[in-house]
């Protein structure tokens, strides 16, 4: 499943320009957003936990447990995302189950690639 | 949401003595665990990532990405839990999207968890 095609058609889609922050870490969010062009760096501290392209998902975690963002999002090129807020969000995990499992398969990949780093340390 | 209220009523529970493996890391098998009863501890090489207590998921990331089990999980107490299969998982995500969003809820906990301990 690629999400970006879920919200190709998207009109309030949002342009960031290269180094233009989507957020920083402690921030408070309350929308996830869909890389639909271009590319995202997303920092934990200096460390680029993952450069984040086209159908990626950013920021669900404050979403999903109402907590501060956790990491800094940045733009590498120019970027086009779609905006997802809370309700749009528990909308698409009750009609879209896809949407859900691909929700949980994107955080397991996550936590696998954490695991992974603090296994090498 | 606590899972194993969902989870009451189930007949065939796997049991668990303290000490006894639920999973090692590299097995193959898609099954996830609700715990029922009982303190299990979630392993990564020595490091216990997490003492996992009642109502918690278990082995859940096998079921999401087809992949090996990725940790260690180990009674740390006598233990209770509900085997849950692929297909049951599917089916609980859809008709269920309480559970969809616990699961994701847990993963991201996890992750915030894992997180903080990376930037240490």
């Amino acid at each position: 499943m690629n999400p970006a095609d879920l919200f190709r058609q998207e009109t309030d889609a949002l342009q960031l320009a290269p180094n233009d922050f989507l957020f920083q870490e402690g921030e408070k969010g309350d929308k996830m957003y869909v890389l639909l062009e271009g590319e995202v760096d997303i920092f934990l501290g200096d460390f680029v936990l993952e450069t984040a392209g086209p159908g990626s998902l950013i920021g669900e975690m404050a979403l999903i447990d109402d907590s501060p963002r956790t990491a800094n999002a940045v733009a590498k090129t120019p970027a086009k995302l779609a905006q997802i807020d809370r309700r749009r969000f528990h909308f698409l995990v009750q009609q879209t189950p896809h949407f859900a499992t691909h929700v949980m398969k994107i955080l397991a990949d996550r936590l696998r690639h954490m695991n992974a780093v603090m296994a090498v340390r | 949401m606590n899972p194993a209220e969902l989870f009451r009523q189930q007949t065939d529970t796997v049991h668990l003595n303290p000490g006894d493996f639920l999973f090692r890391e590299g097995d193959k098998r898609d099954v996830m665990y609700v715990l029922l009863e009982g303190e299990m501890d979630v392993r990564l090489g020595d490091y216990v990532v997490e003492t996992a207590k009642e109502g918690a998921l278990i082995g859940e990331m096998a079921l999401i990405d087809d992949s090996p089990r990725c940790a260690n999980a180990v009674a740390k107490t006598a233990c209770r839990l509900v085997p849950i299969d692929k297909q049951r998982f599917h089916f609980l995500v859809q008709q269920h999207p309480q559970f969809a969003t616990h699961v994701m809820k847990e993963l991201a906990d996890r992750l915030r968890h894992m997180n903080a301990a990376a930037m240490r």
